[in-house]
């Protein structure tokens, strides 16, 4: 198994609260801290699944103590009245929580927006009317008492708490740093990026949202078993608001710092107690003064003064210039055919008569082309002629109004991204698509599919991005960035490669570079469709042209024949207009 | 009229902009050339307010409006036509119109709007029609008449033969050509079709990956190395393949 | 029998719908503005209502007084929520902003609790206890004020937003701000004025529904929320969907606490809510969103 990497401020933080807890079990005399100190336990546990979905999605949930509640109650009942042992309770719990949270993400998570946050927050809302209003099963707002306790004492109950706190802050730590929390980071920072390299991105959304909830579900049962009594107060949205100022004070999406926001939170209105009365309107006012200057929240806040206190002693560049191009092009060669999969024998994909509109514009019309595996092609056409729209429909970004597309005689019009490019449909993006914050290594790791580490590190040797194997892609060149981005989509052994204006913003050595990567790409098997608006760029390395005006295919061939040919002389001359007065095909 | 000085962008932490220096003058026609990503949108929006740029100075008219929003350098006569229009779509042409006109006055000029229309005749016959309901040359056309009608004296465009046929093409320059002849409009125009500019253009700057590399009038753009202009401008008008 | 109950469930529908409409556009309206939405909105319900109990039953005013002078207060803490916290925000990102709006939403409940208590209070209705007819139904006469001010009203924003150039501004400015700011709108000052307006708008709900329904610190959040689920119903963007979003969760939620069960009537709002996400989340009358890369 690999070793868990803490960073150092990470690492002095958790011992710091150990020594303190156990000082405080060893030395503190008074119970009631420890009835204080078991609640921050419980919540830290549901504010640690809090902060997994945030870290995954970058929405928020205002209605996580919708499922303490169900943790508790089910159990409780359970327990209560069916008389089944305590850990029957907790399964039942977490099952029924298992069920509600998926019928909670499955319908939202797929849209964009604040979509979640609306729906947890109707749910919570709806669990506590239940709870409350319900009172033959629930016992209504009186409460329900008689629960049994799975530690007698504050003090016993300290030390499960405490350990079972550890224990999810050390499953989710390992989470974090597995593949799937890289994956979870990228989708945070880009998701077109990461569902074009093939990965479900609905599927992991929806894996978070239901870790987060089991997590706030297995507090509720602990909760339960250790108060003996619970009422609906507890789980209305106050509570599920608290905890999101936790979170967000601590830092959103940082496990450490939602430790340290709940135990601050938490004791705070303990030591307030006299200003009762306001601590509402300090919660709230709390909440604005951190989002407004803290918006990173504490931890991120702390550990970046650290970083930088650090930096003003040593060396280190600032914001990056553009680096001039490379001058040697890569000796390094792959192993043929280990790249794609593009012999006369692999399938053809095929667009049939596609069409496209937005708000009443014209963006394609009846476009019908077929690529041939192991060929090059050039897609040209001046800016706005739809060689971008033509792309995303091809990769599944766009669903066109008409037409189909197939490969290799497949329908795949209907099929999300990720779908397309695990069938070996890759592409790069006309605005270089990265995730500043993931290492370079990590952007072809998450994007392959087997784990094979050493085709992964050939890559970067082939594009001459090994020196920046583990730099954050935010702090690499613009050029670097640009092969990054053609080195992801290739990670996953694509047969078709669609780069989109590849050169753009870039000079001449660098074009060159690309050129020559692209022929190499060729010669090991990969089918590449370039995309540009300057013919004289890419003529020199097409073997065959499309040239797209206003939506529609002006003419097709060899670079050659395309440059001869009167239509596209006189569209790129003026003199006469193309549009056709028939749309049909 | 226009000055920039030493303007440095970036987009993401890359630097995009590397130190850009230009000059407009009052009434004249000048055009920004390069290939795609060489920088040119960049700097008609930071110029026009949209961007803030990391260092260097925008001077209008004597002033500095580095530090005034957008619409207050509309105010004083600096308008930009953006790249993708930012039509109002599901508002009408007519009320599209009357907005350029909001900062004039509580109410347009009629006849600023009369005028308006007689340069963009396709316009009058849809006055009524939400906008989103146009083609690509009349979306075009609204998007520069509106602009028209915040009364500019100094206009920029980018990329306004951007998706359209040729034919409308030559109709909205030609309509600018004689603006900014009878109205002293000066015009500064981002253009991928460089055989435009050159025949309208007093000035051209050449862009490439966010420098300037050539200023001048455009007959010695054009005598300059071949290589260099194929290499960044594709075709001009005339030249065998 | 049912007969009989039909206009009573109607009524009492269109005026809690009426209410909901009223919430249910200030939503919209900073939506449309920022993109963002607005926790603190049922905030400037409670408040409008209870700073209007205080003039009227503490110091006397008569209500029309009262009810200007709340108006007015509410409209500055909401174009202070603007200029504060929302526009000094070093991280300007949808999410950040939506919790600074929770954020107020709390803070604003937990002035009201000092201010006022953990009390419920209320305004005597206007036109007294006595019932009258209207449509088969028994009603008091704050229901038909209810009613006449809240159609009034949306006849005069429907005016401010389709005939005048500032109403217009503010249209274009929601609908793409960058156009707006290119042809000289003066965008953040127009979305300032929204956040006024929505203000406004929710402090006149909440003088306006106080008789019904009594007031309390935590009053705002609930019916806040109902005309959430209302602006999302009639879909998210839309001013008329807005309004008719509002008048059909009021007489769904009537008919279903009348037909099927009053204690769950709350719960209404939410249901309707979870089920419009679930299988409409654009509402009746939004557009569905195209996703461009």
């Amino acid at each position: 198994m690999r070793k868990l990497k803490i960073s150092r401020l990470n690492a002095f933080l958790l011992a710091l609260m150990t020594v303190s807890l156990a000082v405080c079990y060893f030395f503190l005399q008074n119970d009631y801290i420890f009835l204080v100190l078991n609640i921050i336990a419980l919540q830290a546990i549901a504010v640690t699944g809090l902060n997994i979905l945030i870290d995954a999605t970058g929405q928020i949930s205002i209605g996580h103590a919708a499922f303490y509640g169900i943790g508790a109650y089910t159990s409780a009942l359970v327990t209560v009245h069916l008389g089944w042992p305590i850990w029957a309770g907790c399964l039942a719990s977490l099952c029924l929580v298992f069920l509600m949270s998926i019928i909670l993400a499955v319908p939202t998570l797929r849209l964009h927006g604040h979509y979640l946050v609306m729906a947890t927050l109707g749910f919570n809302i709806i669990v506590s009317i239940v709870l409350n209003q319900w009172e033959s099963l629930t016992g209504g707002p009186s409460g329900f008492p008689g629960i049994p306790q799975i530690a007698s004492g504050d003090r016993n109950f300290f030390l499960i708490s405490t350990s079972t706190l550890a224990i999810f802050v050390t499953m989710t730590l390992i989470l974090m740093q597995s593949k799937t929390g890289k994956i979870f980071k990228a989708i945070r920072q880009n998701e077109s990026a990461i569902a074009a390299s093939g990965i479900n991105v609905e599927m992991y959304k929806i894996f978070a949202f239901v870790l987060s909830s089991l997590y706030a579900g297995f507090a509720g049962f602990l909760y339960a078993h250790y108060m003996s009594f619970i009422s609906p107060k507890t789980f209305n949205i106050f509570r599920s608001l608290q905890w999101v100022t936790m979170a967000v004070v601590g830092g959103m999406g940082h496990i450490t710092g939602g430790l340290i926001g709940t135990a601050v939170l938490t004791a705070l209105p303990e030591f307030l107690h006299k200003f009762d009365e306001w601590h509402v309107f300090f919660y709230g006012f709390l909440l604005i003064i951190c989002l407004v200057f803290f918006p990173k929240g504490l931890a991120p806040t702390v550990s970046s003064v650290i970083k930088k206190w650090h930096c003003s002693k040593g060396v280190r560049p600032p914001t990056l210039k553009k680096v001039g191009g490379q001058e040697n092009i890569g000796q390094i060669t792959l192993l043929p055919g280990v790249v794609g999969h593009a012999d006369k024998d692999d399938l053809p994909l095929r667009l049939e008569r596609v069409s496209l509109n937005f708000g009443g514009l014209q963006i394609l019309s009846c476009i019908s082309l077929t690529f041939e595996p192991g060929t090059i092609y050039g897609l040209i056409g001046p800016n706005g002629a739809g060689k971008t729209s033509l792309f995303n429909i091809i990769t599944g970004f766009v669903r066109p109004a008409e037409g189909k597309v197939l490969l290799g005689g497949h329908d795949i019009t209907k099929l999300p991204p990720y779908k397309r490019a695990r069938l070996g449909i890759a592409r790069t993006f006309q605005t270089v698509q990265i995730f500043p914050e993931l290492t370079v290594f990590e952007h072809l790791l998450i994007a392959a599919g087997e784990g094979n580490n050493s085709f992964q590190d050939m890559l970067l040797y082939f594009f001459e991005l090994a020196h920046v194997r583990n730099t954050p892609a935010g702090e690499i060149s613009f050029f670097e960035r640009k092969l990054l981005e053609i080195a992801r989509a290739v990670s996953g052994r694509p047969r078709y490669l669609l780069l989109d204006e590849p050169c753009a913003g870039l000079n001449e050595a660098e074009k060159n570079k690309i050129i020559s990567c692209i022929r190499q790409l060729h010669r090991h098997g990969v089918t590449v469709v370039l995309a540009d608006h300057h013919m004289d760029v890419v003529m020199n390395v097409v073997d065959r042209t499309v040239v797209l005006h206003q939506g529609r295919i002006l003419c097709e061939g060899s670079p050659h024949e395309v440059r001869n040919h009167p239509d596209v002389v006189k569209a790129y001359l003026g003199q006469e207009t193309l549009r056709g007065k028939d749309l049909q095909c | 009229m226009l000055k920039v000085k030493g303007l440095v962008c970036s987009y993401d932490g890359i630097e995009v902009l590397h130190g850009i220096d230009l000059e407009v003058h009052r009434g004249e026609i000048v055009g920004v050339l390069g290939s795609n990503g060489a920088g040119k949108s960049t700097m008609l929006r930071a110029v026009a307010g949209l961007h803030k740029p990391d260092k260097g100075d925008v001077i209008f008219n004597n002033e500095s409006v580095l530090n005034l929003p957008t619409h207050k350098r509309v105010e004083r006569g600096l308008v930009l036509v953006p790249e993708n229009r930012q039509l109002f779509l599901s508002m009408t042409v007519r009320e599209n119109l009357e907005l350029g006109g909001y900062r004039t006055g509580h109410h347009p000029a009629v006849s600023l709007m009369e005028q308006t229309l007689d340069l963009f005749p396709p316009l009058r016959d849809r006055l009524n029609q939400p906008a989103g309901t146009l083609s690509g040359g009349e979306q075009q056309m609204l998007s520069i008449a509106r602009a028209l009608m915040t009364n500019p004296s100094f206009l920029m465009l980018d990329e306004p033969s951007l998706g359209l046929a040729p034919l409308v093409v030559d109709e909205i320059y030609q309509t600018l050509v004689e603006l900014s002849k009878n109205n002293d409009l000066t015009l500064f125009i981002v253009e991928q079709d460089s055989s435009r500019i050159f025949n309208i253009a007093q000035r051209v700057y050449l862009f490439e990956t966010g420098q300037v590399v050539f200023h001048g009038a455009p007959e010695q753009l054009i005598q300059k190395e071949e290589i260099l202009r194929k290499a960044y401008l594709g075709k001009k008008k005339g030249e065998q393949p | 029998m049912i007969a009989e109950q039909l206009p009573q469930y109607f009524v009492s529908g269109i005026t809690a719908g009426s209410i909901y409409a009223l919430i249910a556009l200030g939503f919209c309206l900073i939506h449309n503005a920022t993109r963002i939405v607005n926790f603190a909105q049922g905030e400037f319900v409670m408040l409008g209502a209870l700073t209007t109990i205080s003039f009227v039953s503490d110091l006397g005013f008569p209500i029309w007084l009262g009810a200007i002078l709340s108006v007015f207060i509410v409209t500055a803490v909401g174009l202070l929520l603007e200029k504060g916290p929302i526009r000094h925000s070093k991280d300007a990102s949808p999410l950040t902003l939506v919790m600074i709006t929770v954020g107020a939403s709390i803070a604003i409940q937990g002035s009201g609790m000092v201010i006022w208590g953990k009390d419920a209070h209320t305004l005597p209705p206007i036109g007294g206890y006595h019932y009258i007819r209207v449509l088969n139904a028994s009603v008091i006469p704050q229901t038909i004020v209810i009613v006449a001010v809240v159609t009034v009203l949306l006849l005069l924003l429907y005016f401010f937003f389709h005939r005048t150039m500032v109403g217009k501004a503010i249209r274009a400015v929601s609908e793409n701000s960058e156009g707006a700011a290119l042809i000289g709108i003066p965008v953040r000052a127009l979305v300032t004025a929204s956040f006024g307006l929505s203000g406004a708008i929710g402090a006149i709900a909440g003088i306006l529904v106080t008789p019904l329904t009594t007031m309390s610190y935590q009053s705002g959040l609930m019916l806040g929320l109902k005309g959430f689920a209302a602006a999302i119903l009639g879909g998210f963007g839309s001013f008329p969907g807005a309004v008719f979003g509002g008048f059909l969760l009021g007489l769904m939620e009537s008919f279903g606490a009348g037909f099927v069960s009053s204690t769950y009537k709350d719960a209404v709002a939410f249901l309707v809510l979870l089920a419009i996400l679930f299988c409409r989340p654009q509402g009746l009358f939004g557009k569905v969103q195209v996703r461009r890369v």
